[in-house]
Parts: structure tokens; sequence; C-alpha cells
């Protein structure tokens, strides 16, 4: 069996004068050809991590590997890899077909040899036109097209992206998803996407990571990460908006074993995990917003008080106050009540998750 | 108590009839070769959240700043509840600013940060700290009233620089991309509750943002500026659903609207030709497309498009690409007439692949029509 791509192993980070690791004893793997995200918001590690997998920081403790062979002590010219960040880095007095050669005039490569690989990848990102143009007249998804280019020319064996799309308009954003996501399947490279906008991370991962405060809280398939969260920060930090996190504990019904928070009362037989519960024991409930419905006040399970009303266009989040606690409903876009409105709220308790109120992991039967 | 607004706002509905909050009539302002604003006027009524959404280099930051009275206006009045701020200092004009670089005193405590404003005005210590307090309580920052700012994450610190301009309890609010500096999901957290204060104390709020979401989450009304003029103004689901033209269709809402080239042919009743199909005139787009040209520019947005059955679907075409977006996918499609996004459930989504073959309905009530040329919203 060929060694993974990229493996990191027990890597540790300190930095002088921090209270906790910058990066706490992480552990992944990274095949050929896949893309794996690095999500999670500023000060979790995700750019540290990204710095020693480049080699511009040193690990405290722990290994990087790449095709099976460490690269921990090589100088960042050696590994290989390929970085772009959110700051262009382009040349803007040099013209597309210059910048795209810069990687390889540097490396002392042949006029024509570069002019071959300019060539290609200029057509690869859709700008063979453009190789004349000078870079400071291009837009910003250009301009971050003439980046990725730049590096591609030097054939990494990895690429490392962080936050590649922030400063692009929300337009040029949509774009170069799709881009990215033909650049993936045309010439397969094996990228690490650090980012913390999840919609980057749902739409362009194989496998997501999520991080905080310097360790992974879960790495798997991108729609398992979604669907079933096993930390209750990888809950907070997906879905838009995320699922509803309500922290209660487990009593006994009559019909089985209910949540219970202040007023709040919600009948958990059809959640296999709230049997192996002991009453009393501290949980945090997770319900997505869509999972809740809103009804007329009558013939609801749930009594609620409209309390904020967001319109998105083709739907609407509405935030409820039912028993003491604040939820968030996902509605259609017609159906919109009136702040301070009484309504009705109905749970599809299947679509419940259980986190422990005292590990923050999710509770499995 | 601080936060009871004058009678004014109780009594004042929100869509205006008294004096609004806020006035601007006609603003104008160049700086050397470029034209900032060229003739803006709107209104923000008492107690709203209001918000001046567009790209960047609308205008939106000059807008403000000519509001506080930061830069010299060349035409134009502005008027607060009814009397001219011409000529007067921003100092004087109840106004406070609040950009998003969040300045914060770095060393001075959250308390003193938000109290500083107060003891300006020779608010007595004991005093100052007191409402301080109380506005830490509301924005729920009282864990960090004894911390300094770097020890505060990007939210606290931004909810102290909230705390610091509401503290002086001003006739007016202008917010300059107040979230834009925020992670993704802060934002979000941020701005509901930035509408919930809003509500709360009952202030007039004045947003600039570059963020059509933002807007639609937190607005009673949105004024659409794009290149130095308004184009719209607007209840958020009113602008998203009845864009005045074309660019405003495409700011606001993602994934984007579909713009598809159209033709209407009276013959027979009338019928639309669009994306290889031909289809029925809707009832709201007949009138208006019997006077306009026959060609226009159909708007659909992606959550009016479905998958269908060949047998009753509309439209023909092939899959191009698939984002998947948590429990939704974005479907892009096309076929020799156009290109098509659509929404639809990630489940079905994850069945489809680059290359498949779909069909489409649409739904005809819902589409607009604009002007192929001007851009203009015709119906």
């Amino acid at each position: 069996m060929t060694a993974p791509k990229l493996e990191l192993i027990g890597l540790r980070k300190d930095f002088t004068g921090g209270a906790i690791p910058a990066v706490d004893g992480v552990h992944l793997t990274v095949a050929a050809g896949e893309t794996l995200a690095l999500l999670g918001p500023s000060g979790c590690g995700k750019s540290t991590t990204l710095n020693l997998i480049v080699g511009m920081e040193e690990p405290s403790s722990g290994d990087i590997r790449i095709d099976g062979r460490s690269v921990v002590g090589l100088a960042p010219a050696a590994r290989n890899i390929g970085l772009v960040f959110q700051d262009y880095a382009v040349f803007t007095h040099m013209t597309v077909a210059q910048n795209l050669a810069f990687g390889l005039s540097v490396r002392g490569q042949s006029k024509a040899e570069i002019a071959k690989a300019v060539g290609e990848v200029a057509e690869l990102l859709g700008m063979g036109d453009r190789l004349r143009a000078r870079a400071r007249d291009l837009g910003g998804s250009e301009l971050q097209r003439v980046a990725i280019g730049r590096t591609l020319v030097t054939k990494p064996a990895i690429l490392l992206l962080d936050e590649p799309l922030s400063n692009l308009e929300a337009g040029a954003r949509l774009t170069m998803r799709r881009e990215l996501r033909r650049l993936q399947r045309e010439i397969g490279l094996t990228i690490i996407y650090v980012t913390h906008d999840q919609i980057e991370a749902l739409s362009l991962a194989d496998r997501i990571a999520v991080m905080s405060a310097g360790k992974i809280r879960q790495i798997d398939k991108t729609a398992t990460v979604y669907d079933t969260p096993d930390h209750v920060f990888v809950a907070s930090f997906l879905g838009s908006p995320p699922m509803n996190l309500v922290r209660g504990r487990i009593e006994r019904g009559a019909a089985g074993p209910v949540f219970q928070e202040q007023g709040l009362v919600l009948p958990l037989g059809a959640v296999a995990a709230a049997r192996i519960v002991p009453p009393g024991e501290p949980v945090i409930l997770g319900i997505r917003p869509e999972a809740l419905g809103l009804l007329p006040t009558g013939d609801a399970p749930l009594q609620a008080k409209v309390t904020l009303v967001e319109p998105r266009g083709p739907e609407t989040v509405v935030t409820v106050e039912t028993g003491g606690v604040a939820l968030k409903v996902v509605t259609g876009g017609a159906e919109r009540p009136q702040e301070g409105q009484a309504v009705g709220v109905a749970a599809d308790p299947a679509s419940f998750i259980l986190f422990s109120g005292e590990s923050n992991r999710r509770l499995v039967a | 108590m601080m936060l009871t607004k004058p009678d004014l706002s109780e009594a004042a509905p929100l869509a205006g009839g008294t004096a609004p909050a806020l006035q601007v009539d006609g603003l104008s302002k160049r700086f050397r070769s470029t034209q900032a604003l060229d003739g803006v006027s709107f209104g923000v009524p008492e107690a709203s959240m209001t918000v001046l959404l567009g790209p960047a280099g609308a205008g939106k930051t000059t807008t403000l700043r000519l509001i506080a009275g930061l830069d010299r206006l060349d035409a134009g009045v502005i008027t607060m509840r009814g009397r001219d701020m011409a000529g007067l200092q921003p100092k004087d004009r109840d106004i406070a600013m609040i950009f998003d670089n969040l300045a914060l005193y770095p060393n001075k405590s959250g308390l003193e940060n938000i109290a500083y404003p107060l003891s300006l005005r020779g608010l007595s210590r004991m005093e100052a700290k007191a409402r301080a307090a109380e506005m830490a309580k509301t924005l729920h920052i009282s864990h960090v009233l004894d911390r300094l700012p770097k020890t505060m994450s990007g939210g606290e610190r931004q909810r102290v620089a909230l705390g610091r301009a509401l503290v002086r309890d001003p006739g007016l609010f202008l917010l300059d991309e107040p979230l834009s500096s925020l992670d993704a999901m802060l934002r979000i957290e941020l701005r509901a509750e930035l509408k919930r204060l809003q509500r709360e104390i009952s202030s007039t709020f004045l947003l600039a943002t570059p963020d059509f979401a933002e807007a639609m989450a937190i607005a009673d009304r949105v004024i659409m500026l794009r290149a130095s003029r308004v184009v719209q103004i607007a209840d958020p689901q009113t602008l998203y659903d009845y864009p005045a033209d074309r660019e405003t269709a495409r700011f606001v809402g993602a994934p984007e609207i579909n713009l598809v080239a159209a033709r209407f042919e009276p013959a027979e009743g009338g019928r639309i030709h669009l994306a290889g199909a031909a289809m029925p005139v809707p009832r709201h787009l007949a009138a208006a497309l019997v006077k306009a040209a026959p060609e226009f520019e159909a708007g659909i947005r992606p959550e009016h498009l479905a998958l269908a059955e060949p047998s009753t679907a509309q439209i023909s075409a092939k899959v191009v690409d698939i984002e998947p977006l948590g429990l939704k996918s974005t479907l892009t499609v096309n076929n020799a007439n156009a290109e098509l996004r659509l929404v639809l459930a990630a489940a079905a989504a994850r069945k489809l692949a680059p290359g498949d073959s779909v069909s489409l309905t649409l739904d005809l009530n819902r589409i607009s029509a604009f002007d192929k040329i001007t851009g203009l919203r015709i119906a």
C-alpha cells in the first residue's frame, strides 16, 4: 500500500507565553487527490497547522510526512508544497505570463520549458487569452487565479490554500468555488483548504477537519460532519443558522425519557441515546432549525412567542421563545409571523442529537 | 432611565408620517475627478434599523461621513428630526458613528472604555461607571468589564465598542460595516444581537454593509446604493422579490438569480420563449410585455426551478456543476440556450453527476422581467 500524501502525527506547537498550545496533538492523513478542509474560527490553530506543514514554523513535537518521508527540518522550498493565501501576492507591475513564469525562472528552467508550462497552466485556468494583460488591470478573481496558477506551474505535491477567497466579492467567490471544483476534477491535486467559512468547506472538501483550541474536534466525510456532529463545537459551527444547542437534563417521563430545561419539556422517546443517560444528567440537545416548524397556536405541542424575524429571501429565520428557551426555526419565505406574535412549534425528534453536558461529545446509544 | 427615548420615537410609526429621524435630500459629493455621490435622497424612520446596502465604491461610507459632518457636502440638505444640519460640527449633531476597526483604548479596561464618553461629558466617576456597567449587562459583556481589550474575543471587543457608542444615547447611530472584520459565524450571531439591541432600546440605526444577507436579516428598510445613486428603497423581502433592476437582482440573493434571454410572442394569446422552451405568459407579465420590446431578460430565482419528470418538464438541460452546501445543494445546468442554477435537497443532488440529463419545471408566476438594454424592471 502506498503511503498517504500527507500525514500529521501528534503534531504540537507551543508558543512562548501562550496559555494553551496553538496546535495540540493534531493527527490526520490526507490521501493523494483528496481535498481536506481545515475549518475553524480565527485563533483555532488552523493557520499555525498550515505554517507547520509549509515549514514556516517548526513543531514543538510530532511529525509531518509527505509521501511517507518526514519533512520536519526541511526548508520550505525543499518540501514541494504550493501555498496560496488571501492576499494574492501577485506582482502587479508584471503581466500574467511573467507572474506565472516567476516560480520557474527563479529555479533556472529554460525559456522553452517555461513557456510550455505557463501555456498549459493558463489554458487550465481559462486565462489563455489573458497572458499579456498587466496584473494591475485584473479583477480580484482573476488575480487569485493567477496566484493559484503561479503555484501550479511548479507542480507541487500538495496545494495549500489559506482563506483564498476571503478578499473576493460574493459573486466572484461563487465563480472561484466552481472553478476550484473543476480544477480538482481535472488535475486531481491533493489540496488542504484552510477556511473559517463553512460554505467553502462544504462545497469544496471531500473531508472536513473542524478545529477549535488547537484540537481537531471531528474529521470525517463532509456530509457526516454536517449531519452527525461529534462535538458541540462542530454543531455550533456548521449550518446556517447552526443547530439550536440547549443545555438541560434528561428526566424520566411517563412515556419514556424527556429533555427538560426551564419550562421546555420535549419527549425523547425517538432518540436512542436518551435511554442510556441517567435521569438528572446534564446534556445539550441539538435541534436543527430546519427540523422545527411553526403552526397555529391551537394544535401545536409547544407554545411560543416570536422574538426575532430575519428574512433571507427564499426562507425566513424565526427566533421564538418557549418555556424560557430561545430556538431558531427556518420557515418558508411566504409564512412570516410578526415579532411578538404567539405561535405553535412542532419538532421532529428523529433529528435530535444529544451531547454530553460534561464532555461536549455526542452521546451514542 | 437613560435608555428611554423621548416620546417622539414611541409615537412615530415606522413608515413615517411625522418627521423622520433623518432625512437627506439631493446629497452630492465629488472627490477630485470622482463623483462619490450624485443626488442621493432617502429618509430614516424613527427607531428603525435602516441599512445602506451596496457594493464597494457605491458611496456608502461617503454618505455616512457627510451625515456625521466629517466631510463637507457639495449639494444637498441633511435634516435630523426636522432640524437642518448645515454648518453644525460633528460633535453638535447628536450622532454616534461606529467603524469596523473597533478602535478601543488598549490600556483601559472594558468598563473604562465604555464609561469614557460619559466622563468626557463631566459625569461623576461613580455615575459613569454605574451606567457603563448597566450597558454592559444589556450587551451580555459584564464578564469583560475588568479586562483589557487584548484579552477579549473579537465579538467581545465589538460589543465594548458598541457599548461605548450606545452609552452616549445619541439620536442616531451610524454604523459603517461594523461586523465585516469578524469571522462568518460570529457575524451571523452578532447581527441578530445588534437587531435585538436596536429593538430593545428603540434607537435609530443607519448601518452600511456590502453583505446582502446581513441587510436582509436585520433591516426594516433597505436603501440600495449603486454607482453613487439610490437604486431602490424597500423592505428586505420586497427588495428580494421585486428588485428594481437587473443589477440589484444579481446583488441580492445567493445563489445568484438566473438571468436568461427571453422573447415574447404575442400571437395566439402570447408565449414566452426562454431556455429553449415555450411557455404561456404569466398574468403578472402580460400587460407589461405587450408594451415592451419583444426581447427581454427573465430573472428566475434558483428556488423557483425544480427537477421534474421529463413528461411534465418545460426545460431539458445537462448538469454542469454540483455545489454541496449542507442540507441543500446548488445545481448548475445548461443547454444550448441558457445556463441555470437551482437549489435542491442535498440527498437529491447526490444522485446526480456532471454530464447527466435533467428536466426542469419553472414557477412562471415568480419570474421577473427586465429590459434587455437598460436593465430596469419591466414587471
